[in-house]
């Protein structure tokens, strides 16, 4: 076999191993799919039906923080591929194509004996994080960081060493990093810290025989950065024009520099830092090499200022609230450049120090490997499937409402929109360009991600629907829009408790606020009043669901009684009826609690002139059995004499 | 079980406690051995060079008397050496290597051990004592093979006269423990051991026929058999020789697996299925290995293990070592370890041991001395016997089983086990072999043996349907899987040492034993007579109570509950006329309706004489038009099988109704409400498990929204017909309604085929 066969077979076994321990961890966490990551499908799903980068009729908004995720996913969904599957195609995509990076970065050079310690510990180093391999299935733009970030790292090291520098040479780090920059708002600020360590390296690597002056490393520094600089401006340009924004909406719903932000920052980076100890030990040893080798602590330097600057970045903005420590995952590439570079320098000499290099590498990979599992963040992303509620509801809600288009308010602003399609309000936040710019006084104090509302705002909106908390609902508010909502009188008035239940790939009931009027609401004209049967089931004993012709109704169980309040009839005969499924149930209309007339499943009443008869309607089922109502039907049939 | 971060301090707790309370005796001899060893890695005076040979066999032989000693105290059969041995039996008795005759289950992962035992069945000897003999030999082999191996690994300047190696395994109390056992463990490891000796001594063909036995004698062993494979492939000038390592896998294992795949029918043995089926358990399995690791002290070998590792690092031993143990120990993880303490470990220790000397010799060589007798102070860990499990106490899953299974006499051979009593009681009743009613328990080996009775394993080792069944949650391993009552019924199983019918019945069905409840699932004449025979106490006098049985007053479900238990336990194996009386005393005392005469007078599984089934509702290919649903319980309805937490619903036929869920299980609640049909029959039949609550958990028939019959489950899940009078109701409407309000313990219920009868004109 030749010997560039070799090494070719070499750095795939390489990158196989660690991919495959990846995918392997992948699959122990899947099916997480973060709810954010449904935010940015739900762009990605509008672009594709030619509703533009819109998260929701009406004013434009950018609600998502990953532009170039958000395109890759359209990109990929364009013939047709399940958009989840297609987030979860780039995620692991990109995921081994960092992987790949690692290896390629510390594979020997042709001139080299071949030494694959340090490419495998490297790539072995993302092959076992918890974090990359969470979120290369979680949905969210993190893989491809890390790729990008990866890669724009390998080929500028790859340039250290070279006496000068043309554009022409400094173009594909360029527009790794300019690539980044879409990726994520941040990742200029990645860009920058990178071109600034490649000017500081590439300053300190120049031999004594032919010192580089401090101008020209500066110079190949910009450079470096001028490809991101102008990515960057592109995308400013797009979001003045489109969004007539300065920044995306995410950064004003979620940035505040205050000391809450940096105190939750800091123990989100401490606990990481507890959990993966072992290999922040390993690429702690990188100072032997920076102190022995010049061109060792130009690499790591190249390195070590983006990750200086991002742990900062990631203290100041107080961590996250994802599972499995999403913003850990560009630390976890940079560090296991500095571990690579610390086993690099033990291989390469005596043959007890390269048994140390490997035995320390081996440990150190093996023992964070297993503290990962128990760690409550990773364990978070084994429970956490809520998401996948809202499939079930989704599924639901848009057989039954789909052709109205109602207008959705959630807190779960990702699952419930992605799944329903409908117009919708965002109750933090994010994708409401109101709420950014109504931020609360005490902005900054509160958890992240979940600190803006305005209830007279939503309300004002009229939304059709609103789910609180989580796709199953609650029936108090959690957050600012909805317990301000429901503060207001007219809240009450207006908005009815619907327990409905879904049966999908699982069952799910789902406590969803309906509003009595508008698209989906009750139907009134002078002379009718269409009352949908799901508007009875406003009390826990009782659940909105379909028959078994699949039509959407209240199923009335024996002992309960659905009521409904605030109806008014006007002055003339009335005939109630209702449209069901099994036995006929027993109706009622009641003044003030007392009964003014019932039957079964038809009546007939009379409401004197001049004065509209304010009243409830109450339907039981008739004895033990069940009935489904799907609709109650007011009709005057005659005026008032 | 608590998670691995919970249980760790716990774990450390623990091993300080008990080795605070290790008594001076135990550290004493323990101090001793290490003084021993740490001279045993100077070197020799030179007026003791003349003596060296001399030294090197006393030594040795005193290495070997002390394993054998210590294994010889400690001896012990445990309950699964029993289950080899009944293949064994059988073999030799003709019925082929079958745990029950005619039925070809692999529930043995040890076949050449199996055989083994099997030949002196053959020469008359009991495998209990050949188990016991074959075992100290094999330990006693596996310290010989260590001593030869380090000999073969020490530098010329630090031979090794006297074993390092030798004396920590002679001395482990971890190795000592698996000296016996009646199981393949240390013959295993033993075979290991010699495969590696023999590729050490390049005798590739050698170490080729070792290693396929050992593979042939625990199958998991095929890592150390590939691993020393390819350890001998990585090295050009041993490349050549993995050629003939290899022949023995061709002639002898690829036919020997041909065969036993052909006979079995199952790629993989039994009781892969039963323990895990492929699932891992890498919780367990990671305490499984700490535990041991912790218990057994290994972590004292490892001062002395990484520099043998570094010295020897191009070394086949080392090689093989770092290929073999890392993947052996990830398996162990995976499966979830075992609920031995230390048994899967032990191939590993004597490698450990080997290369620890190794270590310490090479320092030795290397002038390194000071720090070699400083690394060699860990050597203690190992030789201390901490006791990390009390006797007979079962704890993380773990246990140390000798306590449970200590021989108390060796010929004849006794056990102390209340199955040993049990096994005595059932032979002293029924004899042995054919003819002796079939059994159910959960420790099959010591019963099974002895009485050489049809047997079920209630873990499904030996079982091919519990095998194959879902794990509902994860426990001990070996022990997740669980034949249900309802299959115990179905098999005709008489004797069990489970508990199969609700609690209200267990007056009736358990027989007073010393130490375990044994229970009657049937009330089969002769079984009963033979027992009475040895002891007429033996059997509650159930004909006398179904004699005098008058139904609890106001409680319709307790009669029909009373009625499927003296169907299942007693009329069923009776004939009719038996069941008539009862039933037409019942009516003639009111307690009955006479017009459900014809159904209760027969057996639940034949149509009654005269009447034929009019119209029925099948959950087959249901068509769900028209029926109505609310809540969690008939989220997906109707059920093909019971999820894995509930136990196998036995005695419908295809599709049925459950209100357990794979999500909620019990907890799941809900109403099912068929279409309205025509009441045309006089009678009404309708098929009930599950939970008994007759306010929460019923199957209705409904006329006029009022529900005019009612039945509810007897907190079993065989299905059991009930019989509902439905003449009154003739030429009205009805409907079917199945309700599950509650939670908790049996709080679900199944319902399958109702069927209205009308009478034949």
């Amino acid at each position: 076999m030749s010997p560039a066969r070799i090494r070719l077979l070499a750095i795939v076994a390489v990158v196989a191993l660690s991919s495959t321990l990846l995918v392997a961890q992948a699959l122990h966490y899947h099916p997480f799919f973060a709810d954010d990551a449904f935010i940015s499908l739900r762009y990605a799903q509008r672009l594709l039906h030619g509703q533009g980068l819109t998260w929701s009729e009406g004013l434009r908004v950018e609600g998502y923080s990953n532009l170039l995720w958000v395109l890759g996913c359209a990109l990929i969904g364009l013939p047709g591929i399940d958009l989840v599957l297609a987030a979860r195609l780039l995620g692991v995509g990109s995921a081994i194509a960092a992987i790949a990076a690692l290896a390629f970065a510390f594979f020997p050079a042709k001139t080299e004996r071949l030494n694959l310690d340090a490419s495998v510990a490297a790539s072995l180093i993302l092959g076992t994080s918890a974090p990359l391999a969470v979120w290369a299935i979680g949905g969210l733009e993190q893989p491809l960081v890390a790729a990008l970030l990866a890669w724009g790292l390998t080929l500028a090291l790859r340039l250290l060493d070279k006496p000068t520098l043309g554009w022409r040479d400094v173009l594909p780090v360029g527009l790794l990093f300019g690539l980044l920059a879409w990726t994520r708002p941040d990742g200029i600020a990645l860009s920058a810290a990178a071109a600034v360590g490649f000017f500081l390296a590439r300053k300190l690597v120049s031999d004594r025989s032919a010192k580089r002056l401090w101008s020209t490393a500066a110079l190949d520094g910009l450079r470096l950065f001028a490809a991101p600089a102008g990515f960057f401006a592109v995308q400013l340009a797009f979001r003045l024009a489109y969004y007539r924004a300065w920044v995306p909406n995410p950064a004003l719903a979620k940035l505040a520099f205050t000391s809450e932000r940096l105190q939750s920052g800091i123990a989100y980076l401490t606990h990481a830092a507890n959990v993966n100890l072992p290999v922040i030990v390993l690429a702690a040893l990188v100072v032997l090499p920076v102190v022995r080798d010049r061109h060792a602590r130009g690499r790591s330097l190249v390195v070590a200022i983006p990750l200086l600057l991002w742990l900062i970045y990631v203290a100041l903005i107080g961590g996250d609230i994802f599972p499995a420590r999403r913003h850990i995952v560009p630390a976890v590439v940079m560090i296991a450049f500095l571990a690579g570079e610390a086993v690099r320098f033990g291989s390469q000499r005596r043959t007890r120090a390269r048994f140390v290099a490997q035995t320390a590498a081996i440990v150190a990979i093996g023992l964070n490997f297993f503290r990962q599992f128990p760690d409550p963040e990773s364990l978070r992303a084994t429970q956490e499937r809520w998401e996948w509620d809202g499939h079930v509801v989704g599924a639901f809600l848009i057989k039954h409402f789909g052709d109205r288009q109602p207008l959705l308010a959630a807190d779960s602003a990702g699952t419930l929109p992605y799944f329903t399609r409908f117009p919708a309000i965002d109750l933090l936040g994010l994708n409401d360009r109101y709420m950014t710019t109504h931020r609360p006084p005490d902005f900054g104090h509160g958890p992240l991600g979940h600190e803006l509302g305005n209830g007279e705002y939503v309300l004002g909106r009229q939304p059709d629907l609103i789910v609180f908390g989580l796709p199953r609902g609650e029936d108090r508010a959690l957050y600012r829009s909805g317990v301000e909502m429901q503060r207001n009188p007219r809240f009450d008035a207006e908005y009815v408790l619907v327990d409905f239940e879904a049966y999908g790939v699982a069952y799910v009931r789902s406590r969803i606020w309906v509003r009595r009027s508008g698209p989906i609401g009750i139907r009134t004209t002078p002379d009718r009043i269409e009352i949908p049967g799901f508007f009875f089931a406003s009390r826990s004993t009782l659940a909105a669901g379909e028959d078994s012709s699949g039509r959407l109704g209240v199923v009335l169980a024996p002992a309960a009684t659905g009521h409904l309040r605030g109806l008014s009839l006007a002055p003339g005969r009335w005939r109630l009826g209702a449209e069901f499924s099994g036995p006929p149930p027993n109706l009622a209309v009641l003044q003030a609690d007392h009964e003014v007339a019932s039957g079964s499943s038809e009546i007939e009443l009379e409401v004197p002139a001049p004065v509209e008869l304010a009243c409830d309607i109450a339907l039981r089922s008739a004895g033990s059995t069940l009935t489904h109502v799907r609709q109650v039907n007011a009709v005057r049939v005659a005026e008032a004499p | 079980m608590d998670s691995l971060p919970v249980l760790l301090p716990a774990v450390w707790e623990r091993y300080g406690e008990r080795f605070r309370k290790l008594d001076v005796a135990s550290w004493v001899l323990a101090i001793a051995l290490l003084c021993l060893m740490i001279a045993a890695l100077l070197r020799l005076p030179a007026r003791l060079r003349k003596v060296e040979r001399w030294l090197s066999w006393v030594s040795l032989g005193a290495a070997v008397t002390g394993a054998a000693i210590a294994a010889w105290r400690m001896r012990w059969l445990c309950d699964d050496a029993f289950i080899s041995f009944r293949y064994a039996k059988n073999l030799v008795d003709g019925h082929g290597l079958v745990f029950n005759p005619g039925e070809r289950v692999e529930g043995y992962t040890n076949f050449l051990w199996t055989v083994l035992m099997a030949g002196f069945v053959r020469l008359g000897i009991h495998p209990g004592q050949a188990a016991i003999v074959l075992g100290i030999a094999s330990y006693a082999g596996c310290v010989l093979l260590a001593a030869h191996l380090a000999r073969a690994l020490s530098p010329r300047r630090s031979p090794a006269v006297v074993s390092v190696a030798a004396i920590l395994l002679a001395a482990s109390p971890l190795m000592a423990n698996f000296g016996t056992s009646g199981l393949e463990t240390g013959f295993g490891a033993m075979l290991v051991l010699l495969s590696l000796d023999r590729a050490v001594h390049r005798s590739p063909l050698q170490a080729g026929l070792a290693g396929i036995a050992a593979v042939m004698t625990r199958p998991d062993h095929a890592i150390f058999y590939v691993a020393l494979g390819a350890a001998l492939l990585i090295d050009r000038p041993t490349r050549r020789s993995a050629l003939r390592y290899a022949i023995p896998f061709f002639a002898l294992y690829l036919p020997y697996f041909a065969i036993r795949w052909a006979y079995y029918g199952d790629f993989l043995p039994n009781t892969f299925y039963a323990k895990s089926g492929g699932d891992s358990y890498f919780s367990q399995g990671i305490l499984y290995v700490l535990l041991c690791t912790l218990g057994g002290g290994l972590l004292g070998l490892l001062p002395l293990i990484l520099p043998g590792l570094y010295h020897l690092r191009r070394h086949l031993v080392v090689r093989f070592a770092l290929l073999a143990i890392p993947i052996y120990l990830v398996y162990i993880m995976k499966i979830g370890g075992d609920f031995m303490y230390g048994r899967l470990i032990i191939p590993v220790v004597p490698i450990l041991a080997v290369l620890a000397e190794a270590g310490a010799r090479r320092l030795v060589a290397f002038r390194r001395t000071p720090w070699a007798i400083a690394a060699s102070v860990f050597l203690l860990l190992p030789l201390l016997p901490v006791p990390l499990f009390g006797a007979a106490e079962k704890q993380w899953n773990l246990a140390d089983e000798r306590t449970f299974y200590p021989v108390t006499s060796f010929s004849p051979v006794k056990v102390d086990s209340p199955f040993f009593q049990w096994s005595d009681r059932l032979i002293a009743a029924f004899g042995t072999g054919p003819g002796t009613p079939m059994l159910s328990t959960g420790c099959v080996g010591i019963v099974g043996y002895r009485t050489m009775a049809p047997l079920i394993d209630i873990f499904g080792l030996t079982d091919r349907h519990v095998a194959h069944s879902p794990i509902a949650g994860r426990t001990r391993p070996g022990h997740e899987k669980r034949a249900a009552t309802s299959y115990l019924l179905e098999r005709g199983v008489q004797l069990a040492d489970v508990e199969a019918y609700p609690s209200e019945y267990l007056p009736f069905t358990t027989l007073p034993t010393d130490r375990v409840a044994l229970q009657l699932l049937h009330y089969d004449d002769s079984v009963v007579q033979k027992l009475r025979a040895v002891n007429p106490a033996a059997v509650p006098d159930f004909e006398a109570h179904l004699a005098s049985y008058r139904p609890p007053a106001g409680q319709p479900d307790r009669l029909a509950c009373d009625l499927w238990f003296f169907e299942e336990f007693y009329f069923s194996r009776h004939p009719n006329d038996k069941r008539a009386a009862l039933v037409t005393r019942l009516a003639q005392e009111g307690h009955l309706p006479r017009s459900l005469l014809p159904f209760l007078a027969t057996s639940p599984k034949e149509a009654p004489p005269g009447w034929t089934a009019v119209h029925r509702i099948r959950f087959d290919g249901a068509d769900r038009q028209d029926w109505l649903r609310s809540g969690s319980a008939f989220a997906s309805w109707p059920a093909t099988e019971s999820p894995p937490a509930q136990s196998a619903v036995s005695g419908g036929d295809g599709a049925f109704l459950d209100t357990f869920t794979a999500v909620e299980g019990d907890s799941a609640t809900g109403r099912l409400q068929s279409p309205e049909f025509d009441i045309t029959g006089e009678v009404s039949t309708v098929l009930v498990a599950g939970g008994r609550e007759l306010q929460h958990l019923t199957v209705s028939l409904v006329v006029d929204g009022q529900p005019v019959a009612s039945s509810t489950g007897c907190n079993m899940e065989s299905l059991s017909r009930r019989v509902w009078d439905t003449r009154r109701w003739v030429g009205r409407k009805g409907r079917i309604l199945v309700v599950d309000d509650t939670g908790g313990g049996w709080g679900h219920l199944v319902v399958d085929e109702f069927a209205q009868w009308r009478r034949q004109p």
